[in-house]
């Protein structure tokens, strides 16, 4: 009985090891273009990441308590901004136009008493 | 003993696999949303309101319209761009290109309970007013629902209260009206309050 405790110890902890290290490794891709705090937002490619037309997005939702914010850059610079004032169940969602491609764009995300400014890029 | 580990073992991985896979699935999924809720019947959109002429931060007279349509699947969609040839759009790289409910690029959303609440719904866009994507310029806009009497937008800073161009929204959503008001060149965004006054004398208040 001992040895099977043992045993299983061991089979339990390299279990762990095993989810751990999938858990890590699928993390950074999560948080780099899109993710959820209360409301999912961030940079959405669409079907292809390679074709120019790509959006900032933050969804409604969290009962809507403040501005939203969602801004499309290239190279770092506002192109397209959108804002969504408070309490509106409408979703901020800004094209990019074809102004930049995936690669150098990044979605800068704002939603006032849901979370602060962040910025999302590419996968 | 060791067949008990090895069960155990893919118990466990299996169960690692569903939780990575979920994981997996969250980033190429795009939250509670897809493109596909965007898009509406390309002769649903249309211009609904234009505003008077305002000027970029580079000198250029600019006309703003509102752009709105109806999703195939029910949300209400408006976005707001620069004017040319009677009808709202973007300059691209590629040039002017008017808006179209194909493009399921509205910002969309079931408007039903803000319009009951606060009364009506307010955005603000800031973009390229030529093909220089350098000269750009803000505008303020949005629905007001059939009880709103009067819509003001004020820029926070100054306190300066800027002129709304109201006009019809064909039922959009519910709304009995659309606002735009272009913003002047030394004013930025965000920093404005629009007030909606409904018509038993409640003021209610979006901020952008």
């Amino acid at each position: 009985m001992n040895g099977l405790h043992v045993g299983t110890a061991k089979t339990l902890l390299l279990s762990a090891a095993v989810l751990g290290a999938l858990l890590v490794c699928s993390g950074p891709a999560k948080a780099g273009h899109y993710h959820t705090n209360c409301v999912g937002h961030g940079m959405v490619h669409g079907s292809s990441t390679t074709d120019g037309s790509w959006f900032a997005r933050v969804e409604a939702g969290c009962g809507n308590p403040g501005r939203k914010t969602c801004v499309v850059k290239s190279n770092g610079v506002a192109k397209y901004t959108t804002y969504i004032g408070s309490g509106s169940s409408a979703m901020c969602n800004q094209w990019s136009y074809g102004c930049c491609t995936e690669q150098t764009g990044s979605a800068t995300v704002d939603f006032d008493g849901v979370f602060s400014s962040h910025t999302h890029y590419p996968h | 003993m060791t067949l008990r580990r090895h069960t155990l073992f893919a118990v466990v991985a299996l169960v690692a696999l569903v939780a990575v896979t979920s994981i997996a699935m969250s980033n190429s999924v795009i939250g509670n949303t897809d493109n596909e809720d965007f898009i509406g019947t390309r002769d649903r959109g249309r211009t609904i309101a234009k505003a008077a002429t305002a000027r970029s931060a580079g000198g250029r007279p600019v006309s703003w319209g509102v752009f709105g349509y109806t999703s195939d699947r029910g949300l209400t969609c408006l976005q707001a761009g620069p004017v040319e040839d009677d009808a709202a759009g973007a300059f691209t790289p590629r040039g002017f290109e008017r808006f179209s409910p194909l493009d399921s690029v509205g910002n969309c959303g079931d408007l039903t309970e803000p319009l009951a609440t606060l009364g009506g719904v307010a955005y603000a866009a800031v973009a390229p007013v030529s093909t220089d994507s350098d000269d750009r310029a803000s505008v303020v806009y949005g629905l007001a629902g059939k009880n709103v009497k009067n819509v003001t937008v004020t820029i926070d800073k100054t306190s300066e209260r800027l002129p709304v161009e109201m006009s019809g929204a064909s039922e959009l959503g519910g709304a009995a009206q659309s606002f735009i008001a272009p913003l002047p060149p030394e004013a930025s965004l965000p920093g404005v309050t629009v007030t909606f006054e409904l018509a038993n004398g409640k003021r209610t208040v979006s901020t952008i």
